[in-house]
């Protein structure tokens, strides 16, 4: 049960005062989720939209401010790259809210809904950054953020290589940048520094020419080679994401497969609302379920991989393989 | 571009990295070549893994150019022109 479970259920009292106008906007907010009941009597934690874990310093100084007045000594930091300020009182939910939203912070959310998306730095600071992760996050971000009822909550990540520090595989709807290299043999000078660079051993020196020979097999796309050869005979083909779903974390883990290859930018948000559309549908009736856990019956994997290929398009993985348990808990037999 | 003005394939200076690890191999790799003019040429020395496979990549980011590789072994000589 999550913890803010009790909040929402109905019959539930919810510890508002009984009058002055921020009582019903408690309600409404309370409703809408980023506001956390904690263990102790009359204390929440509010969880702020941080998407792709970036924060302007003006909207860093006013939730030490509101934290200051109306938290306890301390911020959290989530797990999905959010700030959370503990410790507020149900009655001031409403003067943190408005207060942030001064400078444009916003309360996260959660329960069935889209949540914040996450991304790491990308290719604006990060050196082997691929794609702008940061950009891609704050569009899906303003787009789908919130988007509900769904079946179950619904998380993304933006990675900008495949180094993939936001754990794409692990989200129901994952992007991962990628560069597909190829060879400009005239251009090339057999220095032999690409084959040295790939850690993946993706690329092997033929013995009589010196010529480096692409192994796509072993390849992550992950443009070392690129950054490495110093005469740019090493270029990128295609740049694109790889697209992730059904994965998860929790009480039960599913690695998410990927469905498509060196996705355009301008696809991303079309891909997020076919997903989002697909999981509403055929998530219905069905309970409290993840993505991912849907997919894992076969025919449900098949009509999903078929019902994505128009959207997909050319990028789309060919008999994609479906998305794996990835059980953590030792499962005693016979349990 | 002249003879005079080419770069020189033979350098005065060479920098052995092999015993440094990252990120102390790139910030000597750094220092050696902040110590050189625009154009001039050094030689670095790096081990085959780590070195080998984030330096190069690193020195092109910041506008150095690889003008020759050899392998000696389980080691890299890489003649680096600086801001060519």
């Amino acid at each position: 049960m999550d913890r803010n479970q009790g909040v929402k259920s109905k019959g539930r009292k919810v510890r508002a005062p009984a009058e002055g106008p921020s009582a019903e906007a408690d309600f409404v907010a309370l409703k809408a989720g980023g506001i956390i009941r904690q263990r102790q009597k009359d204390r929440y934690t509010m969880r702020l939209k941080c998407p792709g874990g970036r924060l302007p310093l003006e909207r860093l100084a006013r939730i030490l401010e509101v934290a200051h007045r109306y938290g306890g000594d301390h911020v959290h930091l989530s797990a999905r790259q959010s700030i959370e300020i503990p410790y507020v009182s149900l009655s001031d939910t409403d003067r943190v809210r408005r207060s942030l939203a001064e400078v444009g912070q916003e309360i996260a959310s959660c329960g069935a809904r889209v949540r914040v998306p996450t991304a790491c730095a990308g290719c604006e600071l990060n050196p082997l950054g691929l794609v702008d992760t940061q950009r891609m996050a704050r569009l899906a971000c303003d787009r789908f953020f919130g988007q509900g009822p769904l079946p179950h909550k619904f998380k993304m990540a933006f990675s900008g290589c495949p180094n993939d520090c936001p754990h794409t595989s692990t989200n129901d709807l994952g992007f991962q940048g990628a560069v597909e290299p190829e060879l400009d043999e005239g251009a090339c000078t057999q220095c032999g520094l690409c084959v040295a660079a790939c850690k993946e051993g993706a690329i092997r020196q033929d013995s009589a020419t010196s010529t480096p020979r692409w192994i796509p097999e072993k390849c992550l796309y992950c443009g070392d080679c690129v950054r490495a050869c110093p005469v740019d005979a090493w270029r990128a083909r295609r740049t694109g994401w790889m697209v992730r779903v059904g994965g998860k974390h929790g009480r039960h883990p599913i690695t998410g497969a990927t469905v498509a290859e060196f996705l355009p930018d301008e696809k991303v948000l079309e891909t997020i609302e076919a997903v989002l559309a697909w999981y509403r549908k055929f998530g219905q009736g069905k309970g409290r379920v993840r993505l991912g856990a849907l997919l894992l019956e076969p025919r449900t994997w098949r009509q999903f991989v078929a019902d994505l290929a128009p959207v997909l398009g050319q990028w789309a993985v060919r008999n994609p393989s479906p998305p794996r348990p990835n059980e953590i808990h030792l499962m005693k037999s016979g349990a | 571009m002249n003879d005079e003005k080419r770069p020189t394939l033979r350098p005065r200076r060479r920098v052995n990295l092999t015993a440094s690890r990252c990120p102390i191999s790139m910030v000597r790799a750094k220092l050696a070549l902040d110590a050189l003019a625009a154009g001039e040429t050094i030689e670095l020395v790096l081990a085959e893994g780590e070195q080998i496979q984030d330096i190069p990549r690193t020195l092109k980011q910041e506008g150095h150019r690889v003008l020759r590789v050899n392998r000696k072994g389980a080691n890299y000589h890489l003649i680096v022109c600086k801001g060519c």
